[in-house]
């Protein structure tokens, strides 16, 4: 079992909370929910509906769609960010390598947390803005 | 008799008392007044001669207002009633004085000119008193429909006071009026006292300091009057047309008296004629008021309006020039008696509408503080030149008038067009208080504007037009508003039927009775209330009829609508009634909740209390807000501990403010009890902010010293909410002290940061977390400093100073650090300068040593001292940041005792790095 603080330090590094305060992060922590997945194992399928966003935390998942391989998340890699903020499907399938630990945070806490720490909403929003215009300097 | 009252002023149940004891007291402070100015005038004249004049009304309008400006920062924070009562004795006391002066014998100028003054300033003190209570003691609709009813008494009064002054002056002469006046301010206070009693309790909260409060603030905002003139054209025209009016008007008056002084060398005759013939004139104000004014601005608008103070004064003007006499002057007085009080006054008052509410009362304040007396002592100045210096006689003083005129008569046309477009841009912006409409709308083109303004797609924008609508008279609404009733929105639909029912139009009643049935709650409500208002049927019959109607909706308004109506609920209310909703669902003990909001009968309060347990979230909802109309001591700790929960947080928050001042003791032991959940704690200060007033800031500044950061926070945020609602509110020396503690805390952080970033020798050792923690301590701590330093200097200052702080922008951070050099108090200044300026750490410490105390100079101090902090997140940062760095054995004990402390997050980190460690 993690601990609270070693959490944080995992979520720190997840770029959508990297404007939120540590504090807020132990907030975060406390909501996570640790997974085992065995080998070749489905996290989710594609079209499943998009409701938790995942950090690993030990071993090695594959996204995939029709048979083709987007990209392999390991050890402190998160997927599925975006599942936090819209609940359109999943557009790829999610299946483990090995047997992985992963850190589970699911939408619904998510949000019942947002609606106590504004804070934290905040911070994403200021994250999300600091995107979108490094986006726009780009082009 | 009394229906013909009720009928011809509006006058409402439970408004009876409240208006009688006000229009009396409007009507006597007026006739003292009215006694008082030909009193003071004729003995000024008579002894100084009308030559002096000019220097008076420079003097005048010099001393009145500084006086203005004094009496506004000393007055603001006593209660209304106390403020006037003590007015009222001490200027009674001035009389007895001055009429002891007048009959000793002492002929001095200085006598005269005092008593000139002194008499301005009682006018400006007693009738500024009793717009206060008015406003007080009636809320913003009352006040719509009332207040010309006040205005009307106030004339009888003028008139009244002139015509005591021409019976008694001659009789018992002019000294001796003094008693007279004496005598009304005595009925006056009685009247205050009796009006007093009859305000709403409910209104009590802050009401009191707030009115005049609202003008104080106007004056610290000069500045921003200032920049509003320069920004809108359509208010420095206003500033223009009122400024010039003042500035004829002064000099018709210098005419008036001078003439009458020539015919008149006795005081006591020259009192006498001025007060009959300012009776007289009176008279024709409020003949021409009730009879012309309203057909005149319905039928030519505000820009007719506002020129015939001007045509009439220049006309008789002309005549005073060309054929000076008895009767041209009393036409010159005419003009300006007649339509300045009646027909200007309204007009001027419709010029103000275009302009947004926030600027108006500003603006308007400022106006009618500066710019009148401006204007006249800049007649004064006038007059001297011209009469005095350049000798011109009375009736050639009326070429500078006719100058002044033709000036005034093309900024009045060059303002009508102004107000138009800006009246334009308004309704579109949606700037104008339905609220504040008290004179009502009358004028064509605006009206026109608002019609159209029915057909817009913005619904907002309809239900704006809806809101002003109701302010109309005498205009056929029903064919633009019958549409709206099938309109898409519901808030269309309701606004339509609540302006049906202002307005009694009852040929819509068949229409009204189709949306009893409509999807819409507050539809249903309105419909039910209209239909039972003007039904010619037995309503009785109707309403039991809904209360058993399948359609729940209908039940529900029904319930809603006979408890809001006193005549109905004892017919129709009953125990049994409410209980059947209460067996029903959870749609129909919404339904009750809602209905039981209105019921203002004590035996109806248990069930109230019922539905606040109830198990559905809805219900519970609208049982809260009920509590929060009814507020009840009762339902206070349900609402407190509903605050608990996410749900209910913020309704529970707003039930508990409405209940004001009566909760604050509750509210703050509530907050300083440490078995209460913190969810609940930390909403307190917010409930303190919603209720205001002086007693909230201090129960706020008494919880400060709070170790709890987040608590603290939430205390300043409330006080800061406090500081910027009411700038009158008093911030004692408890923010000092919590601004050290801040200061002292700060600096306390930023040497632990500095020394676990700064270590020599030992390089490899990094602190990454720890560093992100301490680094969010200070900006926490910074964003706490500059929230204290909000409730000192100029909230909106402080902010923007704090935002160019932390910008990333050098030259706009240098700015701030200017601006906060001119502000900040010296001791202030060396120890908060160094924090914003971009010093090196060492020298922004070393700037503090010696002002606060930092108490460890190595590293593990400050790491010993972060372990054992009251802070669970630093004191696992710091246990992490050790084990992480592998010098567990250096703080091995302290770490062990970590593992007793009760924080989760502390005992779980310490566990991890002594097991990590093994």
């Amino acid at each position: 079992m993690y601990t609270t603080i070693e959490k944080v330090i995992l979520l720190q590094d997840i770029e959508v909370f990297k404007e939120v305060r540590v504090e807020d992060l132990a907030h975060i922590a406390a909501i996570t929910e640790e997974i085992t997945f065995q080998p070749q194992a489905n996290l989710y399928e594609v079209n499943d509906s998009a409701d938790s966003l995942y950090l690993v935390l030990d071993g090695k998942v594959r996204l995939h769609r029709n048979g083709q391989e987007i990209s392999i998340s390991g050890p402190q890699e998160a997927f599925g960010t975006w599942a936090l903020f819209d609940n359109q499907p999943r557009v790829a399938t999610a299946t483990a390598l090995e047997e992985t630990l992963v850190l589970k945070i699911s939408r619904e806490d998510f949000y019942d947390l947002l609606s106590d720490h504004v804070r934290i909403a905040e911070a994403l929003l200021r994250s999300l803005a600091r995107s979108l215009r490094s986006l726009a300097e780009r082009f | 008799m009394r229906q013909f009252l009720r009928k011809a002023v509006d006058i409402r149940r439970g408004e009876g008392k409240r208006i009688a004891m006000m229009a009396g007291y409007s009507f006597v402070i007026i006739a003292s007044y009215d006694i008082l100015k030909p009193m003071t005038r004729s003995l000024f004249v008579s002894n100084l001669g009308a030559a002096q004049l000019p220097w008076l009304y420079m003097l005048v309008a010099l001393v009145v207002g500084i006086f203005v400006l004094f009496y506004i920062k000393f007055s603001s924070n006593v209660p209304l009633d106390r403020l006037i009562f003590w007015t009222t004795l001490f200027l009674a006391g001035n009389l007895l004085f001055f009429r002891w002066l007048l009959n000793s014998n002492i002929n001095s100028p200085v006598l005269y000119y005092v008593l000139f003054i002194w008499a301005s300033i009682y006018g400006v003190l007693t009738t500024t008193q009793f717009w206060l209570l008015a406003n007080y003691l009636f809320n913003a609709r009352e006040a719509k429909r009332l207040f010309p009813l006040l205005t009307a008494s106030a004339i009888l009064g003028g008139i009244m006071g002139g015509y005591f002054t021409r019976l008694l002056a001659t009789e018992i002469g002019t000294p001796n009026l003094a008693f007279i006046c004496i005598g009304f301010l005595g009925i006056s206070l009685l009247l205050m006292k009796l009006a007093w009693r009859e305000r709403d309790p409910f209104l009590e909260t802050g009401r009191s300091t707030q009115k005049p409060a609202e003008t104080s603030q106007s004056f610290k905002k000069v500045g921003e009057v200032f920049l509003a003139i320069r920004k809108s054209k359509h208010i420095a025209l206003i500033m223009a047309v009122v400024g010039i009016t003042f500035m004829v008007v002064q000099i018709t008056e210098f005419q008036f008296i001078t003439y009458a002084s020539e015919k008149n060398p006795n005081t006591d005759d020259l009192t006498g004629f001025l007060g009959f013939w300012l009776s007289n004139l009176s008279i024709f104000a409020l003949f021409f008021q009730v009879g012309f004014a309203t057909t005149i601005i319905r039928r030519f608008g505000v820009g007719v309006t506002i020129l015939f103070l001007p045509f009439a004064l220049l006309l008789a003007s002309v005549w005073v020039f060309s054929s000076y006499g008895f009767i041209a002057i009393l036409g010159l007085k005419f003009g300006d008696r007649g339509f300045r009080h009646s027909i200007n006054r309204v007009g001027t008052e419709l010029l103000y509408l275009p302009i947004p509410p926030h600027l108006k009362k500003d603006t308007k304040a400022f106006i009618d503080m500066f710019v009148d007396r401006f204007a006249r002592g800049l007649a004064g100045l006038i007059l001297l030149i011209s009469f005095s210096w350049i000798g011109l006689s009375v009736a050639q003083i009326s070429l500078v008038s006719i100058g002044l005129i033709i000036v005034w008569v093309v900024i009045s046309f060059a303002t009508y067009r102004e107000y138009v477009n800006s009246f334009r841009q308004a309704i579109a912006k949606r700037q104008i208080d339905p609220d504040l409409l008290a004179g009502g709308l009358n004028d064509e083109a605006t009206i026109n504007s608002l019609i159209i303004s029915l057909g817009s797609r913005n619904e907002r924008q309809i239900v704006y037009a809806l809101d002003l609508l109701e302010t109309v008279e005498d205009v056929d609404l029903i064919p633009p508003i019958k549409p709206l009733l099938q309109h898409s929105s519901p808030e269309v639909r309701f606004h339509t039927l609540q302006l049906m029912r202002r307005r009694a139009e009852t040929s819509l009643l068949a229409d009204a009775e189709l949306l009893l049935f409509d999807e819409d709650e507050n539809v249903q409500r309105e419909a039910v209330r209209f239909y039972a208002e003007f039904t010619k049927d037995s309503i009785t019959k109707s309403l039991k009829k809904w209360l058993n109607d399948e359609n729940l909706g209908l039940r529900g308004a029904t319930l809603f609508c006979l408890a809001q109506s006193p005549d109905l609920s004892k017919k129709l209310l009953s125990h049994e009634l409410i209980q059947s909703f209460l067996k029903g669902g959870k749609e129909s003990r919404r339904h009750a909740a809602g209905a039981l909001g209105v019921i203002k009968d004590e035996t109806y309060f248990g069930y109230l209390l019922k539905l606040l347990d109830d198990p559905e979230t809805s219900v519970k909802i609208q049982a809260i807000k009920s509590a929060g109309k009814i507020r009840a001591k009762n339902f206070v700790p349900i609402l407190i501990q509903s605050m608990e929960y996410r749900d209910y947080r913020k309704v529970s928050g707003q039930a508990l403010g409405s209940y004001g001042v009566s909760i604050i003791e509750t509210l703050a032991s509530t907050q300083t009890d440490e078995s209460v959940p913190i969810q609940i704690r930390t909403r307190i200060p917010r409930v303190l902010s919603l209720i205001g007033g002086q007693e909230a800031v201090d129960v706020l500044l008494e919880m400060l010293p709070q170790k709890n950061e987040t608590l603290r926070y939430q205390i300043i945020k409330a006080l800061n909410k406090l500081r910027t609602r009411f700038p009158e509110l008093k911030f004692d020396k408890r923010v000092d002290q919590a601004l050290v503690d801040e200061l002292n805390t700060y600096f306390r952080i930023l040497a632990t940061l500095h020394l676990t970033k700064e270590n020599p020798g030992e390089n490899d050792k990094k602190f990454n977390l720890l560093e992100r923690v301490l680094q969010e301590r200070l900006d926490d701590h910074l964003d706490r400093i500059f929230r204290l330093l909000g409730l000192q200097y100029p909230p909106r200052d402080i902010y923007n100073a704090y935002a160019a702080t932390t910008s990333e922008n050098r030259s706009i951070r240098a700015n701030a650090v200017e601006f906060l050099d001119n502000i900040l108090s010296n001791d202030l200044k060396r120890i908060l300068l160094p924090i914003v300026e971009e010093l090196p750490t060492e020298q922004v410490l070393q700037k503090a040593d010696g002002l606060i105390d930092i108490s460890f100079s190595d590293r593990k101090k400050a790491l010993e001292s972060l372990i054992q902090e009251n802070d669970p997140l630093l004191s696992a940062s710091a246990i992490y940041e050790i084990g992480k760095n592998g010098l567990v054995e250096e703080f091995r004990p302290l770490i062990n005792d970590a593992l007793k402390q009760k924080n989760p997050l502390v005992q779980e980190t310490a566990n991890l790095v002594l097991k990590q460690s093994v």
